[in-house]
């Protein structure tokens, strides 16, 4: 196992064990496929460390990465690595905000991106004092001060590079996630995280030299690159990317020509799968397909049966957060699956469900769902965060902030958030992020947002909107409020629904009752209204 | 393609670009953010501009611009 990340490949190249060496397997929207050896892939990650070492960016720095799928993403990740900075990888459809905040909080000073990101990096670049370089992948030369031509000096960057040493606790990435209030909290990773996961495609995954795996994640999340880049490279497995969007027919073209063995994918995704009625599954050939498994929010037992019926395949829910680095508790296979369940955890891991004096609780009673640390790939800070890190910590566990149960056989079941986080399709989304983009329109005086269960996303967002006087509900205005946050946050953030109300429901101290809000929405009794400030 | 212009507007409105110059042949890898998520967000704009509605098996044909504006200029004749 390399020591450090960036060298993952390395040990591969050479090694022509099925099927043939290859690293990489890059799908194009039109189903066309190129690949890249791990030999390929290791000297593109080495240029990529050259080139920053030429423009001063390694050692220390922060690499951001805002590229769809492409094979940049996974030289630049890797290369970030060799150079002993660190990577900040990044949903492509971040807004400018999501973009501002979390480039300012860790201080990047590069970031990668195509031409077309170009427009909105330059706008928001006054935003950024630290970022000093903007390294184009497509652009052919360099465009101005600081916007620089990866192509360009790729071309004239050494093959090899002398990887720097790193420490057990020297940071590799960073991914940023959504409390309850506040700006999105940056995760820091480390090398060391390798043991953890390399553990896991072992023993979840159940991953052999010989599989052809693909994850549907984006490397924007810690799926992406924990089991997207680092974990079947650990075990030299060829990995198959698709640079297309979600599409029922050609995600089962790609399962079916490219024998897919092992299919990592997230209950969302599947749960459009099978919405897809007029699609018929069976008529494609997915014998090379061994396990699927997921990932991202708790998998319904009716996927679980469509699974079983369809694809003839029963489907390994797996749970773990971007804090956990890895798979902490997991359906595999090897062990019954009891439908809706997280499963069992994983061989290292001591997961405990406990009351709020710490106390172990008795089967089938709900309570915090904890990890006893360390664990190798567990994060070691929030950035620029200690005191909110150290919370999270007693003397023996980590609070993930899930509340579950456990059943007499030792099978974890997910119950529900310990906070106000919405989970929708597998991203965790901050209310207070939403509230905050919704009430820089000129139309809008309160806002107030919350998550409801949503049959194919899990949860959906749902935003309370009380307009300034004189303003109209219109299903226009409510399409430019969606937009609006999409283009300021992110597109996975977009508001679901949009409600007019005349006020938003608050407690003396102004605090929004989401709760009232929730269950007028659902139909439910909003139970004890006297705290409200004013009731309409 | 009489529908493009309009179009034009809608894809600046979703994906916040007023510069944005689309033409038939361009495809998401074309556009910073046009993934997934953001076609869905697309997708509905567009309906409510021009007051129409796409079946799923519609939607899955688009590969292009060109695609979107011709499902377009048949919907609105």
């Amino acid at each position: 196992m390399p020591k450090n990340l960036g060298d993952v490949c390395k040990p591969w190249i050479g090694v022509h064990g099925p099927p043939h060496g290859v690293a990489l397997r890059l799908v194009q929207p039109d189903l066309s496929a190129h690949d890249y050896s791990f030999a390929e892939v290791d000297t593109l990650a080495s240029q990529f460390a050259n080139v920053l070492t030429q423009i001063g960016e390694d050692s220390g720095k922060v690499i951001a990465i805002l590229l769809p799928k492409c094979v940049e993403v996974f030289a630049s990740f890797l290369g970030t690595l060799k150079a002993k900075s660190t990577s900040l990888p990044l949903f492509s459809n971040f807004g400018d905000l999501a973009i501002i905040d979390r480039l300012s909080d860790c201080g990047a000073s590069c970031i990668v991106a195509r031409r077309a990101s170009l427009p909105r990096l330059l706008r928001i670049r006054a935003s950024l004092p630290a970022l000093r370089t903007i390294l184009l992948v497509d652009g052919e030369v360099d465009e101005g001060p600081g916007v620089l031509s990866l192509p360009a000096r790729l071309g004239h960057a050494p093959t090899t590079f002398a990887t720097r040493a790193v420490a057990d606790d020297t940071p590799s990435l960073i991914h940023y996630t959504s409390g309850s209030t506040g700006k999105p909290k940056g995760v820091v990773h480390v090398h060391d995280a390798a043991e953890h996961i390399e553990r896991t495609v072992h023993e979840i995954m159940q991953l052999r030299s010989d599989d052809i795996y693909w994850c549907t994640a984006d490397h924007g999340w810690i799926t992406g690159t924990s089991y997207g880049i680092i974990g079947p490279w650990l075990l030299g497995v060829t990995q198959v990317h698709y640079a297309g969007s979600f599409d029922p027919e050609r995600w089962f073209q790609i399962l079916q020509d490219q024998h897919i063995s092992v299919w990592y994918t997230a209950p969302t995704a599947l749960r459009m799968l099978a919405r897809a009625e007029d699609v018929d599954y069976r008529g494609y050939d997915l014998s090379h397909l061994r396990s699927i498994l997921s990932v991202g929010e708790p998998l319904n037992p009716e996927i679980g049966r469509w699974g079983k019926e369809t694809l003839n395949r029963d489907i390994y829910d797996t749970w773990f957060q971007t804090e956990t680095g890895g798979i902490m508790i997991a359906n595999r296979p090897g062990l019954p699956v009891r439908p809706g369940s997280m499963g069992k955890p994983v061989s290292s891991v001591q997961a405990e469900i406990l009351d709020d004096g710490g106390k172990t609780v008795a089967p089938r009673t709900t309570g915090h769902l904890c990890l006893r640390h360390p664990w190798t790939s567990m994060f070691r800070d929030y950035l620029n965060r200690r005191e909110t890190y150290q919370a999270k910590f007693s003397a023996e566990y980590y609070d993930s902030g899930d509340l579950a149960y456990r059943d007499e056989d030792g099978y974890f079941w997910f119950a529900a958030r310990n906070d106000d986080v919405i989970n929708t399709s597998g991203h965790l989304v901050s209310p207070f992020e939403v509230e905050s983009a919704v009430l820089e329109l000129t139309e809008v005086a309160e806002s107030a947002v919350i998550g409801a269960p949503d049959p194919i996303l899990f949860e959906k967002i749902v935003v309370f909107v009380a307009l300034r006087s004189g303003q109209e509900r219109s299903e226009e205005l409510q399409m430019k409020i969606r937009l609006h946050v999409a283009n300021r946050l992110s597109a996975t953030a977009t508001p679901q629904d949009v409600v007019f109300v005349d006020s938003i429901p608050k407690n003396k101290s102004g605090k929004i009752l989401r709760r009232v809000l929730r269950a007028r929405y659902l139909g439910q009794d909003p139970g004890d209204l006297s705290t409200i400030e004013d009731q309409p | 393609m009489k529908c493009l212009e309009v179009l034009n507007q809608v894809f600046q409105q979703v994906f916040a670009n007023p510069t944005l110059a689309m033409t038939p042949e361009m495809t998401p890898n074309d556009i910073d953010g046009w993934d997934s998520m953001a076609h869905v967000n697309l997708i509905a704009a567009v309906q409510l501009r021009f007051k129409i509605k796409f079946e799923n098996k519609e939607l899955r044909s688009i590969r292009t611009v060109g695609d979107l504006a011709k499902l377009v200029d048949s919907k609105t004749g």
